[in-house]
């Protein structure tokens, strides 16, 4: 744990920039598109719904406190915008680990008897104990943003959204994280692109969310994000089992 | 008392053998100097019996356990050529982040290497040779059986690189180190015994001081003949070929040519016995 704390505290500290564009991100997803989309639930009568809800269940309904399967899936549309802040809050661990490859302190982490495997483990950790941070503070801000601002909403969709986005988000961190220190080991020449590809990883990964969003009612769209969040978590815990089979250890030297 | 063993070892990078069958046993409590070109291996030879590249073939012992085995883990100390240090982080703090991971105490190593005016600076805002003394701080913060330092002194200059090598040479009373070097009076000031590797082979594997016994080669410029003072034979370029045993020699006839009053306008090693061994590339 110890490890897992001083590489997130080393990653915290080596790029500044991403954790304020995660901050600013975050304010406008407290008060701009989360209030907007929970607004749209909450409301009566919903035109956005009615436009964009044509194969859900509750095009017409009209009554506030009304079940979670009878609301458009449109409101799933939070889950993936919220998980933007989080692929910008664990950005600088993948930079951190292209940085230590380069200044030879995966080297010394070899040396010292840690596989390919424990390597890539206790990068992901600080990745994942980052975004645990970001989700504790950003999921009751959310809440307590919207509860202020807009009053009740149903409990079932008000706690619903914020719920899905901490599995979700894991998932995806663990993937972004996996699939780009696997790049940068593997990289021959350093070419800048880790930042830019990382994001687009990440953010490719949560479009499945945004299409669940648009096709699905709130209740299936769900289950089907929780279920897309469960494939992209195993396919990166695979590919971190695998690792040191599939990654050679010389190919985290400098 | 340590010993290292290696059995026909190779070892390389993306399946090609950079080492080929190397086979030594280092089992007194001293430092081996390992010598060699640019490219021949030397790293590799480190990285291998560090357990950072896995050998193709062959067995890495050390006190008659291969180094893959758990209790192994902890026993060797590498110092890579790469300083291995987070520059986000001040002297102070990098020092703690490998003592946090392998033990030992930060302060100890900052008394012992003389790093209290770094203490407090960001390891960004070093320069090369201050990197490298921070970076051969980590080596001493815990104890191993076996020390292996890749090129320890580069960048140094050559005051600090004595230092070091003092406190190396008081390490190695117990201990075995492994140090690899280009330059053979680095080596003989500090080894006791040289590996030397060519083309991934082991080239030599033998005491210092039978390497020393070959012939060393001065040149020197004087206005006056010198050939009766000190034995040298009159060369090319205007040169009086002096030979002797070790540059010590060498420094003493040079006090016996200017206490005759001669001036000695040049003096410059010929060639050495590394040159020799390494062939074409030199030193």
């Amino acid at each position: 744990m110890n490890s897992t704390i001083t590489t997130a505290r080393r990653a915290f500290g080596i790029s500044k920039i991403y954790i304020v564009i995660a901050i600013v991100f975050t304010i406008i997803a407290i008060t701009v598109w989360n209030p907007g989309i929970y607004q749209q639930i909450n409301s009566k009568n919903s035109t956005v719904s009615n436009s964009l809800t044509n194969n859900t269940i509750a095009l017409n309904s009209t009554s506030a406190g009304r079940n979670a399967t009878q609301f458009s899936g449109i409101s799933l549309i939070a889950v993936p915008l919220d998980i933007v802040p989080v692929l910008m809050i664990i950005t600088p661990v993948i930079l951190l680990f292209v940085y230590d490859k380069n200044n030879g302190v995966l080297e010394y982490f070899l040396s010292i008897g840690k596989t390919q495997k424990d390597i890539y483990m206790q990068y992901l950790k600080a990745a994942l104990l980052l975004a645990s941070v970001y989700l504790l503070i950003f999921v009751p801000a959310d809440m307590i943003y919207t509860r202020l601002t807009y009053g009740a909403i149903p409990a079932n969709n008000f706690t619903l959204i914020p719920l899905v986005v901490i599995p979700f988000a894991f998932a995806v961190v663990a993937f972004m994280t996996t699939c780009m220190m696997a790049f940068s080991t593997l990289q021959k020449t350093r070419a800048g692109s880790n930042q830019p590809l990382g994001l687009i990883i990440g953010w490719v990964s949560t479009a499945p969310g945004y299409l669940v969003a648009f096709v699905l009612s709130f209740t299936i769209g769900i289950y089907a994000d929780l279920s897309i969040a469960a494939i992209i978590a195993a396919i990166s815990l695979a590919m971190l089992i695998s690792s040191d089979k599939l990654i050679k250890r010389e190919k985290l030297l400098p | 008392m340590p010993s290292l063993e290696l059995i026909d070892v190779s070892s390389g990078y993306n399946g090609k053998n950079v080492l080929h069958d190397i086979s030594f046993r280092a089992k007194e409590s001293s430092v081996y100097v390992v010598l060699g070109p640019n490219g021949a291996g030397k790293t590799t030879l480190f990285r291998t019996i560090a357990g950072i590249l896995e050998h193709s073939s062959g067995k890495v012992l050390l006190n008659g356990k291969d180094i893959s085995d758990k209790e192994m883990k902890g026993q060797i100390n590498y110092l890579s050529h790469y300083n291995a240090l987070p520059e986000e982080m001040t002297v102070y703090q990098a020092l703690k982040f490998y003592s946090d991971i392998e033990g030992g105490n930060p302060d100890k190593v900052i008394e012992l290497l003389n790093l209290q005016e770094l203490k407090n600076k960001r390891i960004s805002d070093l320069s090369q040779g201050q990197k490298k003394r921070v970076s051969i701080g980590k080596v001493f913060l815990k104890e191993r059986q076996l020390y292996l330092l890749d090129e320890p002194t580069a960048n140094l200059d050559p005051g600090l690189s004595k230092e070091i090598r003092d406190i190396i040479l008081k390490l190695s009373k117990d201990k075995l180190v492994l140090y690899s070097s280009h330059n053979l009076y680095e080596a003989s000031d500090i080894g006791s015994n040289i590996i030397l590797i060519k083309d991934g082979k082991l080239a030599m594997f033998d005491k210092i001081a039978n390497v020393r016994s070959k012939d060393y080669r001065v040149g020197i410029r004087a206005n006056k003949d010198i050939s009766k003072i000190v034995n040298a034979k009159k060369g090319e370029s205007g040169y009086y070929i002096l030979t002797v045993a070790s540059p010590k020699e060498a420094g003493l006839a040079l006090q016996k040519i200017v206490k005759e009053g001669i001036l000695v306008t040049e003096m410059r090693e010929l060639d050495n016995p590394l040159q020799e061994l390494f062939g074409k590339e030199g030193t």
